[in-house]
């Protein structure tokens, strides 16, 4: 490993990054259910199956507000002073939305069918 | 511990500080926790070569201590704090196989740190829903610490004066 040259060093972390990005592209087109998760405290407090919404609404846990809309989740509104997870926007069809410091984590998980057919 | 070294390691805390606030103070590019440029480990990385190890972890636990009060965020404590040590370990190890190729060895950091990070996450949140960010985690600390990396090699190539 002392002899890698720069050059190689480069490909190395190039290669990663080309994996990680497939590896996020493969994790947006899998097919899958829209159950999110609400938690809490790791309390699972909601469970909606996002495509059965047809009016979009409000809830709110502890201080976090979170926004449901037909195939869409996403943070309204939330008291930590980051407010990283508002940021993130909305999310349909799978990965989280992670509200580090009040411990609020929506989830979408896929349906266990579909999960089971993967396998 | 002599004066001399006492200052250094004060002065370079100091300016570890510092850039570390001014950096929480620059909006987030990425709507992702833990991403970020890491503009602090340039001090940690510049010390651990040019003065020493311990002279680094001192000033690195100093930082990441004072740095969570001083921002506000007691809560960051725990992921900061895994992380910095991860990227100590990391450091330490590689940079006996990377030599003078230092932009290496702040790469293998940021991941190092970054992976500390998660760890934190999972177990706080007993969840493994954060290791979705694994991912995008993986590829801003390649690219952060490339570009922290570059700095460090440069400063060290002007800076042997320093110790």
């Amino acid at each position: 490993m002392q002899n890698l040259t720069n050059k190689k060093w480069i490909i190395i972390f190039l290669s990663i990054i080309v994996v990680c990005s497939t590896a996020i592209a493969v994790f947006h087109i899998l097919p899958g259910g829209r159950v999110a998760v609400i938690t809490k405290d790791e309390k699972i407090l909601y469970k909606i199956d996002l495509s059965s919404v047809k009016e979009s609404y409000t809830l709110t846990v502890g201080g976090n507000v979170v926004l449901v809309e037909n195939g869409y989740i996403s943070m309204q509104s939330a008291d930590c002073p980051d407010k990283l997870c508002v940021k993130q926007g909305k999310i349909s069809e799978v990965g989280s939305i992670v509200c580090l410091p009040n411990k609020v984590i929506i989830r979408i998980d896929r349906n266990e069918e579909i999960d089971a057919a993967l396998r | 511990m002599n004066l001399k070294r006492l200052t250094t390691d004060a002065l370079l805390t100091a300016f570890a500080l510092i850039i570390f606030i001014i950096e929480a103070q620059i909006p987030p590019v990425v709507p992702i926790p833990g991403i970020k440029l890491g503009l602090s480990n340039i001090i940690t990385l510049t010390s651990f070569y040019i003065i020493g190890k311990k002279d680094a972890l001192i000033i690195l636990v100093l930082r990441i201590v004072l740095g969570s009060v001083f921002s506000g965020n007691i809560s960051s404590l725990i992921f900061s704090l895994c992380g910095g040590i991860l990227c100590y370990i990391a450091m330490c190890i590689f940079h006996g196989i990377t030599k003078e190729k230092i932009w290496v060895t702040s790469v293998l950091c940021a991941i190092a740190h970054n992976t500390g990070q998660i760890i934190a996450a999972v177990f706080v949140m007993k969840s493994t829903a954060v290791l979705w960010y694994f991912p995008y985690l993986l590829i801003s600390a390649i690219i952060t610490g490339a570009f922290t990396g570059i700095i460090v090699q440069n400063i060290c190539k002007k800076g042997r004066g320093l110790k």
